[in-house]
């Protein structure tokens, strides 16, 4: 039998994630991949896996996982309670898991979005050179109760010296607090006067009730005039201005065009802060050229 | 000719928008159509379009040897020459005009104080050109829709319209790959299959083909869709000359 591991309890909105699909955008195909690229890379490094093997992706609440096999792990991003065997584990902190181990991820404390990589990789199919999930893309939008994943070959402690110099704690989780956005112009910036451009500046935005892979909305508005624009490409951290003046920050299964103007783009770094962020938490945006 | 009113913006630490300050027309999209492939050749980078703008997503440079990223795009620009004479490929679509699940067709034809008859061959009609995919995976934006079938978007969105239906709203027809919310009013059912991901070209479209629509009724639909069930039937494909 292959190498594997069970889900047991799927936690919430859990899906396996590599880096996205690419070179599909044209057929209206959304990027996908991992909300927090930090947090997925880290933890792929530190289990020795190439930066693009897939990951679970969970939400406030992580899922139980069974191994039916040894394997060496990880979990990185937001802080998650967890215990391997009923014995507490830490973050960011490499583990071997034993066939019939259960991992229990449980809440996230800080930050939103927790990232579990295994030595190897989940061997899910790929579609469309992908693993990401998305429907219609995959047949499933998050992973199911009782599924058995495959996980490849471990490249665990296979060449000395690669191992990571990992930076201390406080550092690699220091970014799960930071409110600010480094933030760029977006195509349509232009339409915004004077005061609509302070206001964006200046205001603190708190995250609204809508906040998915698809987009995060913020709940303040900016009262303007501008109108829709013609259809125009978008990508993941494109924020848009809606008619009734809400900013709405597209994530990574966003569509491929928009018609609302662009007035900003979040930088990669802003897109790793505001993936660690859920309902109620606030932001700002650092404008920069 | 497209040579001038181009707009390039760098968006964020890799993106570039090229914007053409023009109104949008079969003449501008395959000028796009060019430059998109122009650009494909020189730069790693996902590339899409709309009507007026090309948008290159994580460009990796290897060397630009004294130019800049701009100039180089307004030299690619300048050098495209547009393809002519060539043929287009027509995609032809059944469609079964009848309220299948119940859906907007009535509503539609109250609206737009047309018969049933009238709506058929003003739709069927016209040659609608695929501008680019977007919105959904697999979803043509089509232009050509006869100014008498035009009608504002519903009020309230439908919360599931169903895979291959065919809809109209404010100026433009389209027809649902998937199932999917939607605000345009439903008039007709496609039975044939228009996207599937076990297929290396996924889509049968591409920017540039053009799309006709042919009557069938519910039998044909039936049959059709059967033989759906079985094997990828993707719209009829034909080469015609350029019009």
């Amino acid at each position: 039998m292959k190498d594997s591991i069970q889900i047991e309890r799927t936690g919430f909105y859990t899906t396996i994630q590599d880096q996205g699909r690419f070179g599909y955008a044209h057929l209206g195909i959304p990027e996908s991949g991992v909300m927090d690229k930090k947090a997925m890379q880290l933890a792929n490094t530190l289990v020795n896996n190439s930066l693009n093997e897939a990951v679970l992706e969970y939400t406030l609440v992580g899922p139980s996982i069974q191994f039916l096999c040894d394997r060496h792990f990880v979990i990185t991003g937001g802080n998650t309670i967890a215990t391997l065997d009923a014995k507490t584990i830490k973050n960011n902190t490499v583990y071997k898991g034993r066939k019939g181990q259960i991992l229990e991820l449980t809440k996230i404390t800080e930050g939103c979005r927790g990232y579990f990589a295994i030595a190897g990789g989940m061997q899910s199919p790929s579609v469309l050179e992908s693993k990401s999930m998305y429907v219609p893309i995959t047949k499933s939008k998050t992973i199911q109760k009782g599924a058995s994943i495959p996980v490849g070959i471990s490249l665990y402690g296979a060449i000395k010296g690669a191992r990571l110099k990992i930076e201390k704690e406080t550092a690699i989780v220091s970014y799960l607090k930071e409110e600010d956005l480094i933030t760029y112009k977006g195509p349509e910036y232009d339409l915004l006067d004077e005061k609509l451009r302070a206001d964006i500046s200046k205001k603190t935005f708190t995250i609204s009730k809508l906040w998915n892979r698809m987009a995060i909305q913020l709940e303040d508005t900016i009262a303007h005039k501008i109108p829709s624009i013609t259809t125009g490409p978008v990508i993941p951290g494109t924020v848009q201005l809606t008619p009734s003046g809400r900013m709405m920050i597209l994530m990574q299964d966003c569509q491929t065009t928009g018609g609302y103007p662009r007035i900003l783009q979040l930088s990669e770094s802003a897109m790793n802060v505001l993936a660690q962020k859920k309902q109620d938490d606030t932001v700002s945006f650092l404008l920069t050229s | 000719m497209y040579y001038h009113n181009v707009h390039i913006f760098k968006l964020g630490e890799n993106s570039w928008s090229i914007q053409w300050k023009s109104v949008p027309s079969r003449s501008l999209l395959l000028f796009l159509l060019a430059v998109k492939k122009n650009l494909a050749k020189e730069f790693d980078a996902e590339i899409i379009h709309t009507y007026t703008e090309i948008l290159l997503k994580y460009v990796t440079i290897d060397s630009l040897s004294g130019n800049t990223i701009e100039d180089r795009f307004r030299e690619i620009i300048k050098a495209t020459i547009p393809q002519e004479d060539q043929k287009t490929r027509v995609h032809r679509i059944p469609v079964c005009y009848e309220s299948l699940f119940g859906d907007d067709l009535d509503a539609y034809l109250e609206k737009t104080s047309l018969t049933l008859n009238q709506l058929i061959e003003l739709h069927t009609k016209p040659l609608y050109t695929v501008y680019f995919m977007g919105f959904l995976p697999g979803f043509p934006y089509l232009e050509g829709l006869d100014k008498r079938l035009h009608i504002e978007r519903k009020s309230i969105p439908s919360q599931n319209v169903k895979k291959g239906s065919v809809a109209i709203g404010g100026k433009q027809t389209g027809i649902y790959p998937q199932d999917s919310p939607g605000g345009w009013y439903t008039i007709g059912h496609s039975p044939s299959i228009l996207f599937d991901v076990s297929k290396k070209q996924p889509s049968p479209f591409k920017a540039g083909d053009a799309i006709q629509f042919y009557a069938i009724d519910a039998k044909e639909y039936q049959r059709i869709k059967n033989q759906a069930l079985t094997e990828t039937v993707f719209p009829i494909l034909e080469e015609e000359d350029e019009r």
